[in-house]
């Protein structure tokens, strides 16, 4: 049995494995990336606010001119620090610094207020981010102290960039790990599966695999091996006890049959003892009847036989069983029909689905009407096969019909004497058997019996026809 | 006709030898597994009857033994173990014949003739014929004394199953098996209404009924030899 992965418990597990990893990544790396850029926004500051104070500390020994030659001095010292520099005279116009003019539109109003400067880099010019901090002077003038943010946002960047790497990295790596594990998981649930298929159909032998890795599948298939062995051993106990029933009532009444026959062979026979014998003969038949057919009920029942399943046409064999019945249905004036001509293959054991058919007739032919008419079917709809018997006989009234599937259940309607009560009851273990369910319904008028069959049951029609479920005895 | 019966169950054994006998047969009735092991090795015979569960082997051991050595011997397998499955087993064993027990002499003595006349020569006739009744094969066709008969498939499947085996009784089970493929007993007699069906096609306009019942047996078409 071959599942589609996207189906698998297992797959779907990966998937919220990975989603829930991308989820956790993305929020663990991205929260981090927040934190550093702040992190280094505050830095930033930071260094502003200390060279502003470094100057003002200048101011308070030497008023601007201090600042001025302070600003040339850490301009020398810095070099292309990324430090900027203006003292500006209250209409704006440059002192001293290493910034041309004045780069704002008069005061600033934030705290921080940036702008951009263009910078030489690599030989091309390009514009730089840069955050300033300006203070007014006791004599008017202004200080502007900036740096250039261009540094710090480009490490944001590349740290945004391997985080996002990262969170990608992580994510696909959750979806290999978890593809692997659905994949791993999806095939030992398909050998046990497959395992399952086998002893299904029949082959008792069969054991759930164990790979050695003491994992919980190990685990659970020893404890499924466990139960199937001791369900095996009890099938071969009730099979010998069947064959041990089968044998110590079929021989005794195996000679009784012959001892009456013997006697019923003597010449010197009164007529009373004759009719005697006569009539024993046919119940020690009668009996075995009832035996065979409860000993073929209880085979059924224990589910062997499967092993030796081979492709059976349905149709054909409604056309087998019903022209073997036709001939009785005429003499009784009803009509028995085949619908349908399309092969429909099942697998399953001719011999014993010819006798639930047999049953299901014959119980039409007793029960349905009078010059009824009697239809057999197979037919095949969404890859359910339905075999199915319908009369236009009295039915089976809804609350009777679980009843109807017992065994020795004669139901009222059911003419007096005849049948032994046990023809619907080797109806459902054979179907049963073959994984099929039976249904009984209303013809409206009459009964309907449907036996439907599981789509596991049911062969592809690609195999040759004509290939029997058992090996014909030549005549 | 030299018959070896492999039988434990001496009552039951005794009243089968005592049977064939009476039917002009000689019998060699043992009652061991391990002895019917001997005879099989030893022996010569036309056909063996051999039981399934015998004191210390199954009976199948026999066949198979048997059928390991290139025997041909006709073997009809009897047995308490009448399911399906056990039929099919003791077919493919190596038996020409199943018969579950509790059993009719007259099924028993049926098989065990139709077993010795079976011909192992592959029948490749292609018109039968019985007296003034003719069947041709190829042609799917039915004259009696010239005049065409109509059947339907089965009636000529059923037709052609006695014609094959003249003069021997066939009996309903046999031609259950042997039309139908069927090899379980319908509470019905479905067979005896077919058979009556075919005597209508067959014999309702001819002096001398071709088609007989052998009572408490089945059924038989007459050759020459029976006919006086």
């Amino acid at each position: 049995m071959k599942m589609k992965l996207h189906r698998t418990a297992a797959a779907r597990n990966a998937f919220a494995f990975g989603l829930t990893f991308l989820v956790g990544s993305a929020f663990l790396l991205g929260s981090t990336f927040l934190v550093t850029t702040r992190v280094l926004d505050h830095e930033a500051n930071a260094v502003l606010a200390a060279e502003m104070e470094g100057l003002l500390e200048d101011y308070r020994l030497g008023g601007s001119a201090a600042i001025a030659s302070s600003l040339a001095l850490r301009m020398d010292g810095w070099g292309r620090s990324g430090a900027l520099y203006l003292l500006a005279d209250r209409g704006f116009r440059r002192i001293a610094g290493n910034l041309a003019r004045w780069p704002f539109d008069g005061r600033p109003v934030d705290r921080w207020p940036g702008f951009s400067v263009t910078a030489s880099e690599n030989g091309g010019e390009r514009p730089h981010p840069v955050r300033a901090l300006v203070r007014e002077l006791p004599d008017g003038n202004l200080v502007l102290v900036a740096t250039d943010l261009q540094e710090r946002r480009v490490l944001a960047r590349r740290f945004g960039a391997a985080m996002a790497w990262s969170v990608v990295l992580v994510t696909g790596l959750a979806a290999i790990a978890g593809i692997a594990l659905s994949r791993m998981v999806a095939e030992r649930v398909a050998g046990v599966a497959s395992a399952c298929d086998s002893i299904l159909a029949g082959d008792q032998s069969q054991r759930l695999p164990v790979l050695g890795t003491r994992d919980e599948f190990d685990s659970l298939a020893g404890a499924v091996n466990g139960v199937l062995a001791r369900l095996q051993e009890r099938t071969l106990l009730l099979r010998t006890t069947l064959d041990s029933i089968a044998h110590d009532l079929r021989a005794p009444l195996h000679r009784l049959r012959v001892r009456l026959e013997d006697l019923a062979a003597q010449p010197d026979q009164h007529g009373q003892a004759a009719g005697a014998l006569e009539r024993s003969l046919r119940d020690v038949d009668v009996l075995h009847r009832t035996l065979s057919t409860l000993l073929e009920i209880a085979r059924a029942e224990s589910g062997e036989g499967r092993a030796e399943f081979g492709v059976v046409d349905l149709t054909a064999l409604a056309r087998d069983v019903v022209d073997l019945f036709e001939p009785v249905a005429r003499d009784q004036g009803a009509s028995l029909t085949v619908a349908g001509g399309d092969p429909i293959r099942v697998r399953g054991d001719r011999q014993l689905l010819a006798q639930l058919l047999s049953n299901l007739v014959e119980n039409a032919l007793r029960h349905g009407s009078r010059r009824g008419r009697i239809e057999v079917s197979a037919s095949e709809r969404d890859g359910r096969v339905e075999l199915g018997v319908r009369d236009d006989g009295p039915g089976i009234a809804q609350c009777d019909r679980e009843r109807a599937m017992q065994p020795f259940v004669r139901l009222s309607t059911a003419a007096a004497g005849t049948g032994s009560g046990l023809g619907l009851s080797l109806v459902a273990a054979v179907a049963r058997l073959h994984g099929a369910t039976i249904e009984l319904g209303d013809n409206q008028p009459g009964l309907r019996v449907a036996v439907l069959f599981a789509p596991a049951g049911v062969e592809a029609g690609s195999r040759p026809a004509g290939a029997p479920a058992l090996d014909t005895a030549d005549a | 006709m030299h018959i070896l019966l492999i039988e434990d169950d001496t009552d039951a054994g005794a009243f089968l030898a005592k049977g064939l006998r009476e039917a002009g047969f000689s019998v060699e009735h043992v009652t061991d597994g391990r002895e019917a092991l001997f005879r099989v090795t030893e022996g010569r015979y036309d056909a063996i009857v051999t039981d399934r569960m015998l004191p210390h082997l199954d009976g199948l051991e026999i066949l198979k033994f048997l059928r390991q050595r290139g025997s041909s011997t006709p073997v009809l397998v009897m047995s308490a173990l009448g399911s399906v499955d056990e039929r099919v087993r003791g077919l493919r064993e190596g038996g020409d014949d199943y018969l579950v027990k509790p059993f009719a002499f007259s099924e028993f003595m049926a098989r065990v003739e139709a077993l010795l006349r079976r011909s192992h020569v592959q029948d490749f006739r292609s018109v039968l014929r019985v007296r003034d009744l003719e069947m041709d094969l190829l042609r799917r066709r039915v004259t009696r004394a010239g005049r065409d008969i109509e059947l339907t498939r089965r009636e000529f499947d059923l037709l052609e199953y006695l014609m094959r085996h003249p003069g021997q009784v066939a009996t309903r089970s046999m031609l259950l098996e042997a039309v139908w493929d069927l090899h379980f007993d319908p509470q019905t007699n479905l067979i005896d209404v077919h058979i009556s069906r075919l005597r209508q096609a067959v014999d309702r306009n001819f002096d001398r009924p071709l088609i007989r019942t052998v009572r408490g047996s089945g059924y038989t078409i007459c050759d020459e030899d029976e006919a006086a």
